[in-house]
């Protein structure tokens, strides 16, 4: 039995020893790890994410109000900086001479273009040139000439990894996706740490518009619904773990019952304990929500 | 069989017209069409997709698309609908041709909700999405699906649900809209995670079903969970036994002392309730989450052969 590789199962989640089965089962090759002693330092004590919400950020036909948008997008970056003016609160994050990425979700709960066209012209309108502002989403994107992602995938669960938001949205990085599905999810945090990526990550922004509370792999209308939040931090796991939260409520909900997201999505976990990407317990995380609380779950 | 590509579907329908022909996916280009959910197909025998989409000659950003999924047999298409038993049923075809009921699973063959219609004919598997919905839009989008219902014969359960019984006298009923019929592991960690891995060995050539029960008499209402896998052999299921046992309950397995003749029948607790297995023949019954020892005991008799 010693030799048996070990495995991860119901049981661990149940015991609570799903970070020392992580810990024990996941082989880190020596470029993760020399990354993650580098990443390990910047990784601060609590994370702030924030979410702000807006019932008149959809009409009645589900189409989007861009006037409340981006009153929503200001909202969160003044919170996430404790800037005064919407300009302070981007050049916190970026100067004019980066060259920024933005990666959007481009399947199953598609980033809303809207979402991403009132980014893009904010930076614009804090001094970050247009044509510093491009599209990093897909496999065929060269990383190398962007000094700076910004991550704005939808809230979505995931059927093979549980969640696919924040930590699976670099799974095109990679370069061959399949190799992060089954048990193999769990090392969807090594992507962060892939040269090209490393670092480069200064602010997440999750579409909460409209999230998706069952797994797929195809879109079903019945479990997309109308939360109408943003949320953002620049801790990816914290982002990830705060979403979840939501999916989950939102999945009990449905069903009167609790209905587990099943496989769990062990990535969170392994992204904090193992990649050291952030926190993923709620108790390490400073959740600040503003605006529309009906219906909030969390 | 039917072949989805030898499906013929009307040019216009309701004031919409289709947009071109139709789009064939292929095993080999499932995962470009669906990346990251073309596991989903393969893990029920798949053949062939065609997608027809069609535009609404009214509303330009409106879309209906038809997917049709080719699987090997009409067992795969009760597979993938059993997945989700939610929504609403509707018949496609005259009442005589809906499947008798069975005391432990729906027998629906179509279910609709909010502009996705997904059903099952013969070894076909239908998902029609439009992308707004609206009660004339639902019609056209049943129309739809009528017209393919049309190729179809009568609809067939597969034979494992024959070893699930719905007692009479028994405290233990079946959640019907939970039980679901599959193949691989994937699928299985969909329903009920065990592990990321495929201790049970199962596979193309295994078949198994997953299901719920509840007490009526003491009114709990937390689920036991039950799977039951066909194997090829008794031989592959005994093996399955062996591999799941380390793996679930490593501290179980090092504790038996004559593993030359490994328990066939036990219950055991476990941190989340009591868990059993029993192996019978080819057939393999596990059950999870049972509140005592006898509680397994019982359900293992409402899901076997004898």
């Amino acid at each position: 039995m010693s030799s048996r590789k070990r495995l991860i199962t119901r049981r661990d989640f149940i015991r609570g020893t799903i970070s020392a089965t992580l810990g024990l089962s996941l082989f880190k090759p020596d470029w993760v790890q020399k990354s993650i002693a580098e990443t390990q330092k910047n990784v601060g004590n609590k994370s702030l994410v924030v979410l702000v919400r807006d019932q008149n950020v959809l009409d009645g036909q589900l189409k989007v109000n861009r006037q409340v948008l981006a009153s929503m997008v200001e909202r969160l970056m003044l919170e996430l900086t404790g800037k005064k003016d919407i300009k302070q609160a981007w050049l916190s994050f970026f100067s004019p001479k980066d060259v920024v990425g933005l990666v959007p979700t481009p399947m199953m709960n598609p980033t809303h273009q809207e979402l991403l066209d009132l980014i893009k012209e904010s930076l614009a309108a804090a001094g970050i040139p247009e044509t510093n502002i491009r599209n990093a989403q897909g496999r065929n994107v060269d990383l190398a000439p962007m000094t700076a992602l910004i991550s704005v995938p939808g809230l979505k669960a995931h059927w093979l990894t549980g969640i696919g938001t924040v930590i699976k949205n670099y799974i095109l990085f990679s370069g061959a996706p399949r190799n992060y599905h089954y048990e193999d999810s769990a090392k969807l945090g090594e992507i962060w740490h892939l040269p090209q990526v490393k670092g480069k990550t200064r602010l997440i922004i999750v579409d909460a518009l409209r999230p998706v509370c069952d797994k797929g792999p195809q879109f079903d209308p019945r479990y997309r619904w109308p939360y109408k939040g943003l949320l953002a931090s620049t801790d990816p796991v914290a982002l990830d773990a705060v979403g979840l939260k939501i999916i989950q409520a939102k999945r009990d909900e449905f069903r009167g019952e609790p209905w587990p997201i099943s496989p769990p999505p062990i990535c969170i976990e392994a992204a904090d304990t193992v990649y050291k990407l952030g926190h993923s317990q709620l108790a390490d995380i400073e959740l600040k929500t503003i605006g529309w609380k009906e219906e909030i779950l969390i | 069989m039917l072949k989805a590509d030898s499906l013929k579907l009307p040019e216009t329908i309701d004031g919409w017209t289709l947009s071109g022909p139709p789009q064939k996916i292929t095993r080999e280009t499932i995962f470009d069409y669906i990346d990251g959910g073309g596991e989903l197909y393969l893990a029920y025998k798949f053949n062939q997709l065609m997608v027809w989409k069609y535009q609404s000659e009214k509303d330009s950003e409106n879309e209906i698309v038809v997917e049709v999924y080719e699987m090997q047999n009409p067992q795969e298409t009760f597979g993938l609908l059993s997945l989700d038993w939610t929504g609403e049923p509707v018949a496609l075809k005259p009442e005589p041709e809906t499947p008798p009921e069975s005391p432990v699973s729906p027998t629906f063959t179509a279910l609709y909700g909010d502009g996705l219609l997904r059903a099952r004919v013969d070894n076909l598997y239908l998902r029609i999405l439009a992308s707004r919905e609206t009660p004339i839009i639902k019609e056209t989008i049943l129309n739809l699906g009528k017209i393919i219902a049309t190729e179809g014969s009568h609809s067939t359960l597969p034979d494992i649900l024959a070893v699930l019984k719905s007692k009479v006298g028994s405290s233990w009923q079946i959640k019907k809209e939970r039980t679901s019929y599959f193949h691989s592991y994937l699928i299985l960690n969909s329903l009920y995670y065990l592990s990321h891995e495929n201790i049970l060995h199962l596979g193309p050539d295994c078949e198994a079903i997953y299901t719920e029960w509840e007490n009526k008499k003491t009114g709990n209402k937390k689920s036991v969970r039950m799977i039951i896998i066909k194997y090829p052999s008794h031989q592959a299921a005994s093996q399955a036994l062996d591999e799941f046992k380390p793996a679930y309950v490593p501290e179980k397995a090092a504790a038996e002392v004559k593993p030359s003749s490994p328990e066939v029948e036990k219950a055991l607790p476990l941190e989340d309730g009591w868990a059993g297995w029993k192996l019978d023949g080819n057939f393999l019954t596990l059950v999870f989450e049972a509140p005592d020892e006898s509680a397994v005991e019982e359900l293992f008799s409402l899901g076997s052969l004898k």
